[in-house]
């Protein structure tokens, strides 16, 4: 089989994408190892902004109900020979789209300073490196006896086996993070995969699927389709070929997967939202306070584990309110081409931006106190900048 | 109040005080969510003995996010979802477990000569 791929054609495989007027349209999706438009027509598309202005800066496929279908019937068919692969095949596949992913990691990283708003540094060093550190971490477990595929009870032997086509959807907050966090593991354990990325940054999940379209992975294997999210989750969800599917997002989808999941005894996996909470005990040092209230500015706020409420000795209240004002005032909020590590970006998209203000505005008519910051702040410029701001 | 319910997603923090360490757990369980949490003490003992009442799939002690590693798993309590990802805890999401059960061996009994 190892063989067979290296020797495949790649008539397919080419970069993605056409520049015209400032504005990169990508009309396809990745099917059956093939870069193929969608039913939909070549020019049903997703925009896709730029965080920074607010402006359009690509376009990604939007993708049909046919599309997806058509991907998890390659995935389901794919299954039948990759799940039979070894684990040293399946290593070196991985290897190999890695080498291919590090090959396009700049770009990966220049996208997500627009799709996500992440400033330069982060985006390179933080957001792009997460796909590999997921993958290296799983290529570890390739190794000989790093982990138990097997255990002998004596009389029994017991198994572990890939479970079938996993259907992974992921976010757009940390999405190199989720995408490979999913599909490796995924790989190696001998499942076939349709990717379903956020269609608020599908351009560095179009840079993955052409990693792994270089990589030779045989056809069927990765399939990654494109959509507005809960349309597609739905297919993916409810189809009788799907084994698994693999969800990281709100909890308000999170409860329909499982629900429709439920269906065909699906195994519905979910990592969803928080309200995370730092308790501060009364011997707690400033810096350990400073160090917990900074949690919640990293990646402007937009990660399900953000540490977004601090529970505070009274006797230390106004102190600690101190501490977080001062935390928050330090910030530097920049642009995409700016910035030192640490500093922040804007929010991803407009939804985000009014959500945001319109939790501030409504914390404030519920009485809570604005310590600073607030979206009527002068930090506030273009694109979906936000100040941070401790009540 | 609505800003320490629900998740905002912005760099946005509500400060809550409390009377007494118990009420503190409470303020922190009292939420659908149960992803992260968080300890700041100067000493370890107290902080871990907050810790294990806190109901999450990780709680920070001191270092938010500073120290889990990428075998660490990664996942939540509640209705912050069922998954487990990242490492050998990712990777056994993946697989199912077959039990392949092989005829008993036969056991020689140990007769006495008489």
């Amino acid at each position: 089989m190892l063989r067979k791929a290296i020797t495949r054609n790649f008539s397919t495989m080419r970069k993605q994408g056409t520049t015209i007027n400032g504005i990169t349209e990508y009309n396809k999706q990745y099917i059956n190892g093939e870069w193929v438009t969608s039913t939909n027509g070549s020019s049903a598309f997703l925009d896709v902004y730029d965080s920074n202005t607010g402006k359009i800066f690509a376009r990604a496929p939007k993708g049909s109900t046919v599309d997806t279908t058509r991907a998890i019937e390659a995935a389901s068919t794919a299954f039948k020979t990759w799940s039979k692969t070894t684990i040293p095949e399946r290593k070196a596949y991985m290897e190999r789209i890695l080498s291919e992913y590090m090959k396009r990691q700049k770009e990966v990283g220049q996208k997500l300073q627009q799709e996500l708003g992440a400033p330069k540094i982060f985006a390179h060093r933080v957001q792009s490196n997460m796909f590999n550190m997921h993958w290296a971490t799983t290529l570890a477990l390739a190794e000989p006896g790093a982990f138990a595929w097997s255990e002998d009870l004596g009389d029994t032997l017991l198994v572990k086996e890939p479970i079938g086509v996993v259907g992974c959807i992921t976010p757009w907050n940390w999405p190199l993070n989720q995408i490979a966090c999913k599909i490796a593991p995924a790989l190696l354990a001998g499942c076939t995969v349709v990717l379903k990325p956020s269609e608020l940054t599908p351009i560095n999940a179009i840079l993955v699927a052409e990693s792994i379209d270089a990589a030779g992975l045989p056809k069927g294997v990765f399939n990654m389709v494109m959509g507005t999210g809960e349309e597609t989750a739905q297919i993916l969800a409810e189809h009788p070929k799907v084994d698994m599917v693999s969800f990281t997002g709100s909890t308000r989808v999170g409860r329909m997967l499982h629900a429709l999941g439920a269906q065909t005894i699906k195994r519905v996996r979910t990592e969803l939202g928080g309200k995370s909470a730092t308790v501060v005990l009364d011997d707690a040092t400033p810096d350990q306070i400073a160090q917990m209230a900074a949690h919640v500015i990293g990646n402007t706020g937009q990660s399900c584990n953000a540490l977004s409420r601090m529970i505070v000795p009274e006797s230390r209240y106004e102190e600690c309110i101190a501490i977080a004002k001062k935390v928050f005032e330090e910030v530097t909020i920049t642009n995409a081409n700016g910035g030192k590590m640490g500093d922040i970006g804007p929010l991803a998209s407009q939804l985000q931006f009014d959500k945001v203000t319109g939790y501030i505005r409504k914390g404030i008519e519920e009485g809570a106190r604005l310590v600073t910051g607030g979206p009527e702040s002068k930090r506030l410029t273009l694109g979906f900048f936000m100040c941070c701001c401790p009540f | 109040m609505t800003i320490a319910q629900e998740e905002i997603f912005g760099p946005v923090l509500a400060i809550i005080p409390y009377q007494t360490e118990a009420e503190a757990i409470d303020i922190a369980n009292d939420t659908i969510y149960g992803l992260n949490n968080g300890v700041a003490s100067a000493d370890m003992d107290k902080a871990m003995a907050v810790a294990v009442q806190l109901r999450s799939g990780q709680v920070q002690i001191n270092t938010p996010g500073g120290g889990a590693g990428a075998m660490v798993p990664f996942g939540g309590y509640k209705q912050s979802g069922d998954g487990r990802e990242w490492g050998s805890h990712g990777l056994e999401e993946m697989l199912q477990v077959k039990a392949i059960n092989k005829p008993k061996k036969k056991r020689k009994k140990k007769r006495s000569k008489l």
